[in-house]
Parts: C-alpha cells; structure tokens; sequence
C-alpha cells in the first residue's frame, strides 16, 4: 500500500483481457493523476489466484477495490464475481462492472451477483477518462471503503 | 399291398393343402355380405311363415263355418218345418177322421166340418212339405205311400160313407165305423215312419252342428298357439340376428368414438349389421390414417416450430454478440483515434487531423448503428408481459425523454384524451417519442407544432400523429418504414434511420398498423392502429 498525506491509498484490481483497455484505463489513471496502483489480470483464473494469493501472486496485496470487465477468457467476469461474493475473505471488496454490455440480463445478473456498480464502457474515449474520473471521486476519494480501516 | 402313410408326399402337397383350406375359410367380406340373410328377408320370412299360419286357419275355420252353417240350414229350414208340416198334416188326418166319425155316427151335418177343414189342412200342409221333402227321398217315400193310403181311405170309405148317411138321412151303425178306423190306421204306419226317419235326420245334423262347431273351436285356439308360437320364434330370432349384433355393432361403434381407433368391429350379424359393421371399420381405418396423417403433419409442424424457435434464438444470439463483440474492438478504433487526437493534434499535418476525424466519425456512427440494430431486435423479445398502459403516460414519458429537443426547437405538442392499450411502457414511450422527435428533426420554418389525436375505429384505436413539417413525399411511403432509409442527407439531419422502422415494429408487434396518411400536405401525418383491450371491451359492451 502507497502513504499519501496519511492517507492510506488502496490498491486498485483491473481485471481485463484487453491490452487496449488496459492501456485506456492506465492512460485515464494518468491523466487524472490518480495515484492508486493499479493491477491487472487477463482472465478470471488469474483475478483469482491473485485475490486469494496463490501461485505467483503471493506477494500481492488485497486490492481496495475490483474493476471487473465480464467478457473474460476461462472464466467470465459474472462466474468471477460468484466465487468472490461467496468467499468471506473477499466478499466485502467493492466489485464494478465495468463492460462493454448493455445487455439487460448482464446488468440484471451482475447486480442479482452483489456488484456495486455496473458501468457500460463508453465509446468515447473522452467519456471513457471521465468516467474513470468519477470512479476515482467516488470509490477512491469520496467513499470510505473497508480495506482502509485496517 | 400298400402300407398307409398320411404323411408321405406331405411335403410337397401340404402347402397346397393348407393354402386350399385356408382359402375356403377366409372369405371375402362381398362373399360373406352375399351368403348372409339381409335382416329384410328374416322379416319377410317370419312374416310368410306368419301368413301360412294364417290362410290355414282361415280355411279351416270357413269350411267349419260353411259346414256349421249348412248344417244349421238343414236343422232350421228342412227338417224342423218338415217335421212339423209332418205333424200338421197328422192332425189334419186325425180331424178328418174324428169328424167323419161325428157325422156317421149323428147323421147331422155341422160333425162334418172338422172333415172338410182337415182334407183343406192336409192339402195345405202337403203343399208346403213337397219343397221340403227335396233333399230327403226316404221322407218323400214315406209321404207319398201315406197319401196314396189317405186317398184309398177316402175313396173307399170317406166318400161312400159319407153318400150313404147324406142319402138315407140316418147315422151308421158302429160296425162300418171300426172298419174305417182300421183302414184309417193304415195311414198311421208311414207318418210315423216318416216322422222318425225326420228326427234321425235332425239328431244326425245337430251333431255334425256340434262337430263343426268343435272344428271352430280347435281352429281358433290353434291359431292363437300358433300366433304366439310365430311371433316367440319371430322376437327371438330377430334378437339373435339384429337386435344383439346391432348392440354389439353399437357398442364397438360407442367404442371407437371415444377414440379407440385400433378396436376392430366385429362384422357378424344379418347383411345390413355386417355391411354397416364392414363401412364403420372402413370408415376407422380411413379416420386412423388421416390420424396419423396429421400425427405425422404435427410432427413436422413441430419440427418446423423448433427450428424457428432456434433460428430466432441464434437472431437474438447474433444481435447478441454484433452489440457486444463487435462492439469492442469498434470502441477500440474509435478510443485510440481519440487518444491519437488529443495527444499528437497539431504535431501531424491538418491533412492527417482530417483523417483521425473521419475515422472517428465513422466509428461513432458504426457504433450508433448497433446500438439502434440491437434494439430494434430487442422488440417483441416480451422480457415483460404487456399490461394495460395510460398512451398519456407513455407519451409524457416520451416528452420528458425529448425535453431538451423540445425546448430548443420551441415545439408545441397538442394532444387529445388518449386510451390505455396493452403494451410494454418503455416500447409504448419510444413509439411516441420516435414520432414526435421525427416531427420536430424535420420541422419547417415554422416552430413545430404535433398534434397527437386517438379515437375509437371497430375494435382499434387509431391514432393520428401530425406536425407542420417538411412532409414527406406519398412515393417514399412504405420506404421510409424500412430500417436504415434515409430520405435525407447525414449532414442535413443526424440519425441513423431506425425511428419508423422501430415504430412500425413496435406496432405490429401489438398487432396494429402504421402507415403515412398520404392526404396530409401541412407536413407529414402518421396513422396507427392498436386493439382495443379486452377490458375496454366489456365497458363498450355494458354501455
């Protein structure tokens, strides 16, 4: 964990298999300065492993909060978002969907799974930084999460 | 010497054999309808043995009657008068010889009489019984031989004695008398003859009377034995041979009915029972293969059913995977043309800036263009159940949805009291709200103004959506329903070209129909149709 101004900064999870929006996501951390760290898996095996530490993410820390895209290799997003809701040790991690779907049942299916949100990618770029902005003001800054109690 | 064996040769004749005697036991079911008695030639016979019965009883009881009446005849109109005019004539004689006597023995006229009115009797009384006295010559002998003594009588004793006394005017003596009275005895023998000869007659023919009568008798109660026998015989057998085979034909009939098409009828039973028992089991046949026909056509029908239902499912899948897969790498063109933009603007040439525009202008628009594809297909998926639903709500929904459309184009919408429908909301919202932003992206001049109208047509509503716009040429009518046509130039006005065929969709989807009201020239004028709902219906009908 990163010390800012005594302010314990938490770790940010990026679960996505697409370089390109990892390169956007990492682009928009930057423009906005945002100064978490931020992880990345490429597929919903892994974001497990590294959530329960096992392998080669043993060294890795418990993320504060999980970006979760749903179209994943392996296992997909909704069947990584089940295990992690009903693991104890994980569940109180605020998960958001962030995904390309619009689709009602992947909505209605992420929430009915206990995501804390559910944001549809723009396809604007510039929209795409802003709301990665509003992630940042809400989850980051505005919100106290649970991981920042320790 | 030959040795016995049934079975040498057996297996070169047997299938012969076997084939001859099953060929005599199976028969056609024409043969065996002509071997059968039709249940009309059971009654006739019934009916003939019935008659035969009948006319011999009637011939009998005639002879009996015409004998019994001839007899009867005989013993009335023969033999009783005979026998009385027999009698008659008796006492004639017996007056004639008591006064004869009289007048012997007094000599004084008046004795005479009873002589003279008994000769008058006799010839009366013989007068009657010659016509009598046909039919029975023994009686006619009798009679005769006793005349021809009465006239021998007279002639030798009557009429002298009768002279003497009248001459000498004095009685007889006594003497002469008994003389008379022996000849007069004479006469006696054949009356009485002829009187017991008619009596045998009589007795004779009240017997035969009797007889006869008896014949009746027998033949009447004959008949009727023979009446019930006939009609017993007549009863059982049209039991056996109609009554029961048509309860059992009905009993299979009722059987087949109730959908056992595989139970055989059971064709025995006078000709009419078998050749209806044979047209029933045809008549299943004929109903089992058309079963099975439609059986095999259903089948099909369902095979037909699920290949559509997978075929729209793979649609709904394809729709599916075109909004989200096709999506992102669309997203990615359009994201790293941005990040080229913002990063590099001003470091390439205004040439190249050009480029990434239209690159992002394109996957913006490709990316417009799906999402609309992606609902368009969306419509009908029925996620939710239609429920009756205010128009007036949907349609302030649509306006809410429109407000910053509205406001900047300083439209006016009117609208008259609208009816609920049965329909999804959110389908119900966008039909209004397509329409109305149609009216106000291609406003004239003027301020647009929409005027939205519904009433009642039969059994659908039909609603009026029109503005003052630009209108639409009457040749472009069913184009426009077409998804992706565009009448306009993209730069003129945006959109993807979806609206109205959306609408369209929504609206046959609710089993209605839209169409440009081509008599419309301040602008352009939609008309559609929704079914009334049902509980619409029952108010109508109540009022």
């Amino acid at each position: 964990m990163t010390e800012t101004g005594g302010l314990e900064l938490v770790d940010v999870l990026l679960v996505e298999d697409d370089p390109g929006d990892v390169l956007m996501t990492r682009e928009a951390f930057e423009h906005y300065r945002i100064p978490n760290s931020l992880y990345v898996v490429g597929d919903g095996e892994q974001a497990m492993h590294f959530l329960r530490k096992t392998g080669e993410y043993a060294e890795m820390p418990t993320p504060g909060l999980i970006l979760l895209d749903l179209n994943l290799p392996r296992r997909n997003g909704l069947e990584v978002l089940a295990e992690l809701k009903a693991d104890s040790e994980l569940l109180a991690i605020p998960v958001v969907v962030l995904t390309t779907s619009q689709a009602e049942e992947d909505i209605l299916r992420s929430y009915s799974l206990h995501a804390n949100a559910y944001i549809s990618k723009p396809v604007d770029f510039e929209k795409f930084v802003d709301v990665i902005g509003q992630i940042d003001d809400f989850f980051l800054t505005l919100v106290k999460l649970p991981s920042a109690l320790s | 010497m030959t040795i016995d064996r049934p079975s040498s040769g057996g297996s070169g004749r047997a299938p012969t054999g076997v084939s001859g005697a099953t060929g005599r036991r199976i028969k056609t079911s024409a043969e065996d309808a002509a071997s059968r008695w039709p249940l009309g030639r059971i009654i006739a016979a019934g009916m003939l043995a019935l008659g035969v019965v009948l006319v011999a009883a009637i011939v009998v009881a005639a002879i009996a009657l015409s004998d019994l009446g001839s007899d009867r005849n005989r013993v009335v109109n023969t033999l009783d008068p005979a026998a009385f005019h027999g009698s008659q004539l008796y006492a004639a004689m017996l007056n004639q010889e008591t006064g004869l006597r009289g007048y012997l023995l007094s000599g004084q006229r008046p004795f005479l009489v009873p002589y003279t009115s008994g000769a008058a009797q006799q010839r009366t009384q013989v007068k009657a019984l010659q016509p009598l006295l046909a039919s029975l010559p023994a009686a006619r002998a009798d009679l005769s031989v006793a005349l021809r003594r009465i006239d021998i009588w007279r002639s030798t004793y009557a009429l002298p004695a009768i002279g003497r006394v009248a001459a000498s005017g004095k009685p007889m003596p006594g003497g002469n008398i008994a003389t008379g009275k022996l000849e007069f005895n004479y006469i006696r023998g054949p009356i009485g003859s002829f009187q017991a000869y008619l009596s045998a007659q009589r007795k004779q023919a009240v017997s035969q009377l009797r007889a006869s009568a008896d014949v009746l008798d027998i033949t009447a109660i004959a008949c009727a034995v023979a009446l019930v026998l006939v009609v017993v015989a007549l009863g059982i057998a049209l039991r056996a041979a109609a009554i029961r085979p048509l309860t059992r034909l009905a009993g299979d009939a009722r059987q087949v009915a109730s959908g056992d098409f595989d139970h055989e009828v059971d064709p025995s039973g006078p000709r009419e029972v078998h050749t209806l028992a044979v047209d029933v089991n045809q008549m299943r046949r004929r109903i089992l293969r058309e079963l099975s026909a439609v059986r095999a056509g259903n089948t099909a029908l369902e095979a037909r059913a699920r290949d559509l239902e997978r075929s729209n499912a793979e649609l709904e899948q394809f729709a599916y995977v075109a909004s989200h897969d096709l999506q992102e790498p669309l997203r990615k063109v359009a994201s790293f043309c941005q990040l080229l933009q913002r990063r590099y603007i001003g470091q390439l040439d205004a040439r190249a800036d050009q480029y990434i525009e239209f690159a992002v202008d394109g996957a913006k628009r490709m990316q417009a263009l799906i999402d609309d594809l992606l609902a368009f297909s969306r419509v009908g998926r029925a996620e939710r159940a239609p429920t009756l639903v205010s128009c007036a709500k949907a349609l302030s929904q649509a306006r809410v949805n429109l407000t910053n459309e509205i406001k900047k184009s300083g439209a006016v919408i009117e609208t008259t009291d609208l009816p609920s429908v049965n329909a999804e909301f959110t389908l119900l919202t966008s039909l209004f709200q397509n329409l109305i932003s149609n009216a106000l992206k291609f406003r004239g001049e003027q301020p647009p103004i929409v005027r939205i109208t519904a009433g009642r047509r039969e059994d659908d509503w039909l609603f009026s959506v029109a503005d003052n716009g630009i209108g639409i040429e009457p040749e472009f009518a069913d184009r426009i329903f077409v998804i992706f046509q565009r009448l306009h130039d993209r730069t003129q006005y945006a959109g993807t070209g979806i609206g109205l065929s959306m609408c369209r969709k929504i609206v046959e989807h609710y089993g209605g129909r839209i169409w440009l009201d081509t008599e419309y020239h301040e602008g352009a004028k939609f008309d559609f149709t929704l079914p009334v709902a049902p509980s619409d219906y029952e108010e109508a009908s109540h009022d």
